[in-house]
């Protein structure tokens, strides 16, 4: 009220009366006239209360304008009035105006309004829009755009922020200076349109200073969108490599590795439910259909005492609600596959429903080629989400979702892998009150895999899976202003299937079916932001959790003194269903703080501790379909993992542009290797051949971000080292004789620009431009004979580098121009993957050309062409 | 499993994938010992072959390890030192050593620069017979010509894990152009000539089999060229589960690369450990066998399909001098 009393009073000229009638003898307080008189007259009047406080006047009585009475009631105060625009009365003290009253006067009527018109238009086809709602903040007023689409307001100079709403359309915000006569047309954005999510968002405008927390990114799908880093299909893993601190082996290759962990250490989260693997067609494509999900978010540091159970990130992907009002589809044409999804309201205002599918029909691809093999294999993949919401009462709100992913790759035709995800979630969340709200969560996530073998006398079938429950509670308390709690319990089941298989009739194969293992977690943890004081913030919270790993089962105790294989074994116990076998432990402390040095700056600082009990056994560079998930059991112990990070924060030119610095070191203790020459497949005793290891990591993140403007994006530098070292007791528990050696994924550094340059209101040119160093491979040392062979000695593990890799893609995107069909929005989406074609290598091997000759060295590239591809998107609203 | 090849397609699908030779720089290594021998079941003498490492991409085979003293010994108390031949191969004598199944057994090496090495181990482990052994002619659209494939069954026993491995010679008539002009004296243009495996690596457990046939164990392609017979022997070598992973190993460095999904490669660890150094260990392996020998001549007049790239002569001259491995009169084990 203060500061809309001080803009009117500056800006607003004064057309005063001073009344002199004697005091009536019915007197009342002149609050409670003035709150009569705003009543009586329905208008708003603005004053100061101390300027009234202890004053009377005469009660209201007969048929008096609002002139007459004003001049009635504020006879005698001392007070004056202005009325503006018939519904807004201003009251000042006499003095305040006096002096300057005959000038004002004169100036009233030349100076006083100035007239703002125009039309609401929609953005994307430009047409009108009727009853558009346009309204003054500093007035508290508002008006409708007629049967044409246009407006016409009347303001006194000054400046203004209004806001034009319509159902369906985002709220545009506008800040208007009138020292003249304006016309301003005012473009609305479709809620539909995938400019929605440019919008969205809660986080403040400033966040890159003023969140606590570090190391947190938060993408939403349009943005992910624009950004062509990958081959024919929006990919939203890959655009996740584009930010500092995150890297992958190379292309092709499924997952992410952050900040130094491997693909395994990260967290995704589906919402809520875990993902165990994130690939379509062996990493090519990730399972994210970008019609279903949101937008999200990437902690590499800093995390949440609610998060745990991997060590190195945790990735939060959020799937779209549908439309509350409008039923809408929408879809998309790429060169691999295809999407449909539908959303809309399943009770108008209450419910949504919100649903997406993607197929493949990648096959196609495989028959252009002459080449027998590839015509008689074939890839394909499909998955579908779906998304409902439910309001019950003000209170509560219910959301369920669920998702199935499907790969099928048969090769030739005799051998077929195929791997599914199937994930389900239900969150129910209840407020008692502003400060108090709790969540509750099941989640449901399984993981199948297998090959079926059908060549002649070897025929098999092979299957693995990791299946996961999990129940959820949080209560959070917000006590103040300044304090913020999260309580909460988590309770997680697992199963898993290292591996069994079945041999079909005629098949010389036996059946090998390996023990199924069961583990649960137990986790409680709190978490208090902190505001100290205007400048510290702090985020620290703990996490207690107790894994253990469950029968029925035989467990193997092994010999310390000699390397772990089956002659060691020096003791067996066998356990009942549900018996504990091994428990860990573990208290994982978490802190974060916020240094505010002025308003545009920051420091910032976190610590983590996160501990891991599941791993993902994998022994070559590329995660493959056939990797295992394996249980800490008694033989196997928890990962722990420790990150310290520090950076300096600073916002540029009204928080558009965002800076930081950040410096990292995180230890990994307890990391798992793998013992040179070791075998995954159906091993039933996989801790002979695991090792264990320390890792660490260490390096500075640079950032500069643009987010406003025709030219938006970022541009960051990594520098990086990420190395591993297993020192066993004996040579063989040992790598690189125990020396510390470069992981698979070690590139120190690392630069990425990515820019989306809006042409024109419908036109946006978007590119990515990547540097790395080469990722480390193992070369030969030496070369020698075994009887005929050339045989290649390769001494020591990744000792040298494959080929610097950099890579410039490009996409244009041009949004729809169906004016006339309001239903019907298309847009195309033309990208060329690796722009100058280079041949990017993705390793370095080591081959003889034919039987006997010297290994020769060979350069194996997975894209090394320009790719072009091109998209269409549509969506059609009922 | 196919690990390698699906990924060899699936990069296909994206067009894109390929492979060219790619110079480095490589660093001078260490120079170490190279030790490849074995000992069989079947009459010696045995020959041990120690070389030394060379820079890796050179085509010499790398210097012969001298003057050194190796002593093969087994756990009953027999041993026996070998004597010195040419190209750093030592030989035991004739009616030296002989593998007992159920022995094991080791070589001690003293080099001429005073380095001392030992191996460990290795037990000389049954191997069963060869069930049978046959042909199939198969069309090889992929490859210029058809030919045939070569297959071993045999029973894997129940007991114990065991691990075999195989390698073979084969031995064919064939033809050289007689030189152009008359030549009373000119000798000969049709040899039997012997080929190697040049490979050895062809190894398999018997993990998912224990104890049923092992079927259609690939063991040679044979190329048709020509439509003369073809021999082929067979050599079925027992394997302890350590001379099982050394030749595994060496087969995958060899044949699984090229893929993103292939395991990075890793030193290949034998079984002769320096005594003093441990990062001065030998390469190679020094392992103990038993042997079964099977053989399989074929007739290919008979086949139907034409020949595609046929062969019928190989350079000119005398097939003596102008080929290696030949002979003129056919080996004892050929049939007319």
């Amino acid at each position: 009220m203060k500061t809309v009393f001080r803009v009117i009073i500056f800006y607003i000229l004064v057309h005063n009366v001073v009344a002199q009638a004697p005091i009536d003898n019915t007197a009342k307080p002149l609050d409670t006239l003035i709150q009569e008189i705003e009543s009586q007259y329905n208008i708003k009047i603005f004053y100061q209360s101390d300027w009234t406080s202890g004053k009377n006047a005469a009660a209201l009585e007969g048929n008096f304008t609002l002139k007459e009475q004003l001049d009635r009631t504020l006879n005698g105060t001392g007070l004056v009035y202005s009325i503006y625009d018939k519904n807004y009365v201003l009251i000042f003290k006499e003095s305040e105006t006096n002096e300057t009253d005959s000038q004002i006067n004169s100036e009233i009527e030349t100076q006083i309004e100035y007239t703002l018109t125009g039309k609401i238009l929609t953005e994307t086809t430009e047409e009108i829009i009727i009853n558009a709602t346009i309204y003054i903040d500093e007035l508290n007023r508002s008006i409708v755009s007629d049967t044409d689409g246009s407006y016409n307001l009347s303001l006194p100079a000054g400046q203004y922020q209004i806001a034009v709403s319509y159902i369906g359309f985002h709220t545009q915000r506008l800040n208007i200076d009138m020292s003249s006569d304006l016309v301003r047309d005012i473009y609305l954005y479709d809620k539909v349109t995938e400019l929605k999510e440019v919008v969205i968002g809660s986080n403040a405008i400033d966040e890159n200073v003023s969140n606590v927390n570090m190391g947190t990114t938060t993408l939403d799908i349009a943005s992910i969108k624009k950004i062509p880093v990958s081959v024919g299909e929006v990919d939203v893993i890959k655009t996740l490599l584009t930010l500092p601190g995150v890297q992958s082996v190379g292309e092709g290759s499924s997952g992410f590795n952050v900040r130094g962990g491997s693909i395994d250490q990260n967290l995704i989260l589906l919402d809520g439910a875990p993902i165990f693997n994130p690939s379509h067609v062996f990493g090519f494509f990730s399972i994210f259909n970008p019609d279903a999900v949101k937008d999200l978010t990437l902690y590499r540091g800093g995390i949440p005492a609610q998060f745990g159970g991997r060590l190195s990130s945790v990735l939060d992907v959020q799937l779209k609600e549908g439309d509350p009002i409008n039923h809408n589809m929408r879809g998309g044409v790429g060169i691999f596959a295809s999407r449909l999804g539908a959303d809309g309201p399943i009770k108008k205002g209450t419910g949504t429903y919100s649903f997406s599918g993607r197929a493949s029909y990648s096959d196609w691809a495989l028959n252009l080629f002459d080449d027998e093999e590839l015509n008689n294999s074939s890839a394909s993949f499909y998955d579908v989400s779906l998304k409902l919401s439910q309001l019950i009462g003000s209170k509560d709100r219910i959301t369920a979702s669920t998702y199935l992913s499907s790969d099928e790759f048969k090769f030739l035709s005799d051998t077929l892998y195929d791997w599914q995800s199937e994930v389900a979630s239900l969150n129910w969340s209840h407020s008692f009150n502003t400060r108090l709200t709790s969540n509750i969560a099941g989640t449901y996530s399984d993981y199948e895999y297998g090959v079926n073998g059908r060549s002649k006398g070897n025929e098999f079938n092979w299957d693995a899976g990791i299946n996961h429950k999990a129940l959820k509670a949080n209560l959070n308390y917000t006590l103040d202003d300044k304090n913020n709690f999260d309580f909460g319990v988590q309770s997680e089941w697992y199963r898993f299937k290292p591996g069994s298989l079945f041999p079909i009739e005629g098949s010389s194969l036996n059946p090998i079916d390996l023990e199924k293992d069961f583990s649960r977690n137990y986790a409680s943890y709190f978490n208090h932001e902190f505001k100290v004081t205007d400048k510290l913030s702090v985020i620290y919270g703990l996490r207690y959790s107790l894994f253990q790993n469950l029968g029925p089962g035989t467990v193997f105790e092994f010999d310390e003194n000699v390397p772990k294989s089956l002659e060691s074994i020096s003791d067996s116990t066998t356990f009942q269903d549900g018996e504990v076998v091994k428990s860990y432990q573990a208290l994982e402390p978490r802190v974060s703080v916020r240094f505010g040095l002025q308003s545009s700056d920051a420091i910032k600082f976190s610590y983590n501790r996160l501990t891991q009990n599941i791993h993902l056994i994998s022994n070559s560079t590329a995660s493959t379909p056939v990797d295992i998930w394996q249980t800490s059991n008694n033989n196997i112990g928890p990962q722990i993992g420790d990150l310290f990070s520090l950076g300096y924060f600073r916002n540029f030119k009204n928080n558009t542009i965002e800076t930081s610095a950040e410096i990292y070191y995180k230890s990994i203790n307890d990391l798992i290797e793998f013992r040179d020459g070791a075998t995954i497949l159906l091993n039933k005793n996989i801790e002979t051949d695991l090792l264990k290891g320390e890792g660490r990591s260490y390096g500075l993140e640079l950032l500069v971000k643009k987010k406003q403007g025709l030219l938006t994006g970022w541009l960051s530098y990594t520098y990086s080292r990420t190395e591993r070292k297993v020192s066993g007791p004996t040579p063989q528990e040992t790598i690189n004789f125990g020396q510390y050696f470069p992981a698979n994924f070690d590139k120190p550094h690392d630069i990425t620009m990515v820019g989306t340059y809006q042409l024109t209101r419908r036109v946006s040119l978007s590119t990515n431009f990547t540097y790395s160093t080469g990722r480390p491979v193992t070369f030969p040392d030496s070369q020698y004979r075994i009887g005929n062979l050339a045989v290649a000695n390769f001494r020591e593990r990744n000792q040298g580098r494959i080929p610097d890799y950099h890579r410039l893609d490009i996409a244009l995107t041009l949004e729809g121009s169906h004016r006339k069909n309001k239903k019907w929005e298309g847009s195309w989406t033309l990208s060329i993957y690796n722009l100058y074609g280079r041949d990017n290598a993705f390793s370095v091997f080591f081959r003889s050309e034919n039987s006997g000759t010297l290994p020769q060295a060979f350069k194996l590239s997975v894209i090394g062409n320009a790719f072009p591809s091109i998209t269409y998107n549509f969506k059609f609203k009922g | 499993m196919r690990i390698k090849t699906w990924v060899i397609l699936i990069i296909s699908i994206v067009l894109l994938k390929c492979e060219e030779p790619i110079n480095l720089n490589l660093d001078e290594g260490i120079d170490l010992l190279v030790v490849d021998g074995l000992i069989t079941d079947q009459p010696g003498p045995y020959t041990i072959k120690l070389t030394r490492t060379s820079v890796f991409g050179t085509q010499d085979q790398g210097p012969f390890e001298k003057d050194a003293i190796i002593t093969i010994l087994d756990d009953a108390g027999n041993s026996e030192i070998l004597k010195q031949g040419e190209q750093g191969e030592y030989q035991t004598d004739e009616s030296g050593i002989r593998g007992v199944i159920g022995n094991s057994y080791w070589l001690t090496i003293k080099t001429a620069d005073g380095e001392e090495y030992q191996s460990i181990p290795d037990l000389l482990k049954a191997v069963p017979k060869v069930d049978s052994i046959y042909a199939e002619f198969t069309e090889e659209p992929q490859l210029d010509f058809d030919g045939h494939r070569f297959f071993i069954d045999l029973s894997d026993p129940p007991d114990d894990k065991n691990y075999y491995r195989w390698s073979w010679e084969s031995v064919t008539p064939i033809t050289t152009l007689t030189p152009r002009g008359f030549n009373p004296l000119f000798c000969c243009n049709v040899c039997f000539k012997t080929e190697f495996d040049k490979l050895g690596f062809n190894v398999k457990s018997d993990q998912f089999i224990n104890g049923k046939r092992l079927t259609r164990q690939p063991i040679h392609f044979a190329p048709y060229r020509n439509r003369e017979d073809y021999m082929i022997r067979v050599n079925q070598y027992s394997l302890t589960a350590e001379a099982f992973e050394f030749w595994d190993n060496i087969r995958g460095q060899t044949e699984s690369v090229g893929s993103i999904f292939d395991q990075p490669p890793t030193p290949i660890v034998g079984n002769i450990k320096n005594t003093r150094d441990s990062e001065k260990n030998a390469l190679g392996y020094f392992g103990a066998s038993a042997i079964v020998k099977v053989k399989l001549q074929i007739d290919r007049g008979g086949i139907e399909e034409p020949l595609r790239n046929p062969s019928r002569t190989v350079g000119e001259g005398d097939c003596r001098t102008v080929l290696t491995n030949t002979t003129v009169a056919p080996p004892p084990d050929w049939e007319n």
